[in-house]
């Protein structure tokens, strides 16, 4: 083939494109990763932003700001900003995040300089709640055990202050050092619950993502075998229905020739491709065309993943496609070679060719399909040609990775089908299961600070009976478990039980001590059950709790202090300190939620795909059986015309043909251009147009799209009387027509009937007595004789 | 003398077809076969009184973009298949042509379209109205219950006067329903042609302004 005149290199793409198939899929990982800086971003410079406002008012309380003060402040406004360009890709950076921790606990050594004296081991303070910051921080972007050291390191620092400013080791202050540890612990087990959950999305959208690429092999065979069946269409019924004409008596040669042709197309039709070979499918793409096709390819089929074979078989099918409508050639070749790790495919025509200078809208058209299909699995496609001078397309694809990468992406079926119940309730449980963890454990912890100061709250009774309110509600929840959200009346009634515990427990503390942790330990604790009950449901309800969570404590330091500026800041600051990690585990918990709406969104479609390919599965069947039914009635017909051992003038052979041309219409009828169809559809006119064919008469089956709405059991009877009218007919053309929807349905059948009339009539009026019987509802029957040789009779039901 | 022209991709079913359809005694008078629009608008096809147009020619041409082509040069058309396909009939109908017809043995009733179509008449069959009864897209025009109910027992092949007796109505009345269905698809067809016209012409000028190819077939609607 002389190609003087070359042109498109179509590859640009391909550059590109290995790297837009990783091997396994981490979407949802990536995007909590994403978030995680994010959010780590959001809290580090926010909590920078607060410092001077949370730092300035008690160091002026105190007696004057000194050079230090100035100096911690300024420091954290700048680590928050280098914090914010450290983290501008989006990404977190684990020596930031450990620096991070290191700075305040230089921040906490340092204590007795940055802070005012009275203020040194104080939960309340900047330092403190930055520090709680960095270990909510640490707990997402490093692992656990760093996670831990670093919560240690703050805790070890924070008395190392406390020491400093002059105050005992043990005492009061030692708590702090506590809570430090048992942050890190619980951001740990929020994130370990928040991790596997994205896990498990991502292997649910690896599924999902093998399970699509297999369902597009399968319907692109069907596709074929949809473009086999349209040549029927094109050929063995054209000829049928020109013999049954008789218009070509003179030209028996013709139909002879035609003959021959069509039978090459029927045995055709016997050769499925058994495996999904790249080899398997491009011969059996080259055996869909009307032209003949010369194939050369080697024996052992190449190991290729799914998506490749599928890819470069739809190139193939592509350029033969278009060769067969746009190129006027007689024939075409196809040669295919195996290379290290790939394989390269030649597609050539002995066609008109073109001039890839001055491309028409048709040939831009096919060469984006194969070329766009060949990139997008990371190949390349050539199309040279010129006029005159045929088209050559090569295809080439190699495996990015070692030829055993390739083969292991192979074997997608191993892998079990993910259980959508199992996913959902895994992310739900997950979070549940922390939460009520945390909710617990800090709950024990104030009963514990509750019981070392009794004395603290008047009456204590009262306390008490706060606590073991929340704990009540807490456990009542817990107990429910996870699958079973509370119902809303309950679920509000369970928050206003928690926050009528608070007020009532802020209510009890004595005197004006209300701003001090050790005491006041509701704010600390208020959030974790207000988080558990609203796990359900949107994060506002859970902001919106927080806020009259904030207002009660608010307004109980204004009741009981008056409004004194000092004690406002110090309560809102202990609030913003408590609340943060209750804030950072339910922001937590949306990522989980998407997490788990991506996960489910996945399975739902992996559900889906799994019932298109079932029913893929049942249309390849049914095919099949249609297929022997062609064997049995159609394919001797066409062999003996084609042979000569039938008489295509004799009126006998003709009335033959014209019952083979009226079935094959009304099957291939029942085909879509997506190459599905309704598997009953089929089975329905392949019986109705087998019984007028026992009776020598062509059939033409008119059915409504919509007369699948009819219910199954008047559908059924229907058919059954349908079928049975028509084993009265007379040879001559017999007219079916069905139409109805969910409430109505109606069937008609108008047919030949030439003798013995009285007796026909009397026989259709036993049956249409029976249908009525049989079918509950409104049925009306009615019989006409339009003609001196026609019965017309109808079936009308309503329900 | 009514003169036609067959255009179907497949020669053999062109071969024995003058011979079938127009014997000596019909009044109707094949003048040319061609295996696609482009040829049959190059050859004495253009002059025919009638084309009878396949309207599942296997060359990638849509069967509205033809039955345009053919209907802007000249002739009416009517169109004609082996496989009842609902979409490409009432493509074809909305875009001018005048009938469907099923490919049957019997050419009785391509003939009654054929002269109906000359005398630029439409002529409603089974297979035509099963079409209409079937069309599902979203933008199909709405029809009564009477107008439905007439195509079902038209399309289920009753004659005419069954299909009035039927309905409890005169035969005219009952004509007066499918006429009236027609007449929607020809509003529902002309909307979208005067539409695509405008937009060929706006593509072709740049400007939207009245188009040469609106005029003769829109005075033969009015007419027909």
């Amino acid at each position: 083939m002389g190609t003087t005149n070359s042109a498109a290199i179509l590859g640009e793409l391909s550059g590109a494109a290995p790297a837009a198939r990783p091997a396994k899929g981490t979407v949802a990982q990536d995007a909590l990763n994403v978030s995680a800086a994010r959010i780590a971003l959001i809290f580090r410079v926010a909590w920078s932003a607060l410092t001077p406002a949370l730092a300035y008012p008690p160091a002026v309380a105190a007696g004057g700001v000194e050079p230090w003060q100035h100096a911690a402040v300024a420091s954290t406004l700048v680590w928050g900003a280098a914090y914010a360009w450290f983290l501008r890709h989006g990404r977190v950076v684990p020596a930031v995040t450990i620096a991070d921790s290191l700075l305040f606990c230089v921040y906490l050594g340092f204590a007795p300089q940055i802070l005012p004296a009275d203020s040194v081991g104080d939960p309340t303070t900047w330092v403190v709640g930055g520090a709680s910051v960095a270990i909510f921080v640490a707990s997402w972007a490093l692992s656990p055990a760093w996670t831990i050291l670093l919560a240690t390191a703050e805790s070890a620092a924070f008395l190392a202050g406390v020491v400093a400013s002059g105050a005992p080791l043990i005492g009061s202050h030692d708590n702090q050092a506590a809570v430090f540890v048992l942050q890190g612990f619980l951001g740990i087990a929020v994130m370990r619950s928040i991790r596997r959950g994205a896990r498990q999305a991502d292997a649910t959208l690896d599924y999902v993502d093998r399970a699509r690429a297999e369902l597009a092999v399968e319907r692109s065979r069907l596709h074929s075998r949809r473009q086999l069946e349209r040549n029927l269409h094109d050929t063995v019924l054209s000829t049928l229905t020109v013999v049954a004409r008789g218009t070509l008596s003179a030209r028996v040669d013709l139909i002879r020739t035609r003959c021959l042709r069509d039978l090459e197309l029927l045995d055709r039709l016997d050769h499925l491709p058994e495996t999904s070979g790249l080899f398997a499918s491009i011969a059996w793409e080259a055996g869909c065309r009307a032209m003949p096709v010369h194939l050369a390819l080697p024996e052992r089929e190449p190991a290729l993943p799914v998506h490749v074979v599928e890819a470069i078989a739809g190139a193939v099918r592509e350029s033969l496609s278009n060769t067969e409508r746009h190129s006027g050639a007689t024939r075409a070749q196809v040669v295919a070679d195996v290379l290290d790790g790939g394989v390269r495919i030649v597609v050539r025509d002995d066609g008109k060719g073109f001039d890839p200078a001055a491309t028409t809208s048709d040939q831009t058209g096919v060469r984006r399909s194969v070329v766009e299909r060949i990139a997008a699995v990371g190949g390349r496609a050539e199309v040279v040609s010129a006029p005159g001078a045929g088209t050559e397309t090569t295809l080439s694809w190699c495996s990015p990775e070692a030829p055993e990468a390739a083969d292991g992406s192979r074997g997608p079926r191993e892998r079990p089908e993910p259980d959508e119940f199992a996913v959902a309730a895994g992310y739900r449980a997950g979070m549940f299961r922390a939460l009520v963890v945390v909710a617990v454990v800090w709950h024990l912890y104030c009963g514990s600070l509750l019981l070392g100061q009794r004395e603290a709250y008047r009456p204590f009774w009262l306390e008490a009976a706060a606590w073991l309110t929340i704990l009540g509600v807490v456990v009542a929840v817990a107990v429910r478990g996870p699958a079973e959200p509370l119902r809303p009346p309950a679920m509000l009634g369970a928050q206003l039980l928690v926050l009528a515990a608070a007020v009532a427990a802020v209510s009890a503390i004595e005197g004006s001590d209300q701003v001090t942790f050790w005491i006041n330990w509701i704010p600390g604790d208020i959030g974790w059950p207000l988080a558990l009950v609203a796990l359900h449901r949107p994060i506002a309800d859970y902001l919106g709790w927080s806020a009259l969570v904030v207002a009660v404590c608010v307004g109980a330091v204004l009741v009981a202090v008056g409004p004194d500026a000092e004690a406002i800041v110090r309560i809102v600051s202990a609030l913003l300190c408590a609340l943060i990690l209750q804030l950072a585990a339910v922001v937590a918990y949306g990522l989980v939620r998407r997490n788990g709406a991506l996960a489910e969104a996945g399975v739902q479609e992996a559900g889906r795909i799994r019932a298109t390919r079932e029913s893929l599965a049942a249309v390849a069947g049914d095919r099949q059986r249609w297929q022997r039914d062609l064997d049995t009635t159609l394919r001797p017909l066409v062999g003996a015309l084609a042979h000569g051992s039938l008489d295509p003038v004799d009126p006998d052979v003709r009335a033959r043909c014209a019952i083979e041309a009226s079935r094959l219409r009304a099957m291939l009828t029942e085909l879509t251009e997506a190459g599905e169809h309704s598997v009953w559809r089929r089975d329905m006119v392949s019986s109705l147009s087998g019984a007028a064919a026992d009776r020598s008469a062509t059939l033409e089956a008119r059915i409504a799209p919509d007369f699948g709405e009819v219910p199954e059991p008047v559908r059924a009877e229907l058919i059954a009387v349908v079928l049975a009218i028509l084993r009265m007919t007379s040879p001559g053309e017999a007219v079916v027509t069905l139409s109805g929807c969910t409430r109505d349905a109606s069937a008609t059948v108008l047919l030949p009937v030439a003798a013995e009339r009285p007796a026909v009539r009397a026989a259709m009026w036993t049956l249409l007595h029976r249908v009525r019987a049989a079918i509950p509802g409104t049925v009306s029957t009615d019989v006409e004789e339009p003609g001196s040789s026609k019965f017309w009779v109808e079936v009308r039901w309503v329900s | 003398m009514i003169t036609v022209a067959a255009v179907d991709d497949d020669p053999l079913v062109l071969q024995g077809l003058a011979a079938w359809l127009a014997p000596a005694d019909t009044g109707i008078v094949v003048i040319d076969l061609a295996q696609s629009v482009e040829e049959l608008l190059r050859g004495r096809g253009r002059e025919a009184d009638v084309v009878l147009l396949d309207i599942w020619l296997g060359d990638d041409t849509e069967v509205g973009d033809n039955v345009r082509a053919v209907t802007a040069a000249g002739p009416a058309v009517v169109t004609i298949s082996t496989q009842d396909v609902t979409d490409l009939i009432v493509e074809s109908i909305e875009a001018g042509a005048l009938s469907y017809v099923h490919k049957s043995l019997d050419p009785t009733e391509i003939r009654a379209a054929v002269r109906a179509a000359a005398a630029g008449q439409k002529f409603m069959t089974p297979a035509l109205a099963f079409a209409l009864r079937s069309d599902q897209r979203p933008a199909r025009p709405a029809l009564s219950l009477q107008e439905t109910e007439s195509l079902r027992l038209y399309a289920s092949g009753l004659r005419m006067t069954d299909v009035a007796r039927r309905l409890g109505v005169k035969p005219s009345t009952a004509k007066g329903y499918l006429d009236r269905v027609r007449a929607k698809y020809d509003d529902a067809g002309r909307a979208a042609r005067t539409k695509l016209d405008l937009r060929e012409r706006a593509l072709e000028d740049g400007i939207l302004r009245g188009s040469r190819s609106l005029g003769p077939r829109a005075l033969r609607r009015v007419s027909g």
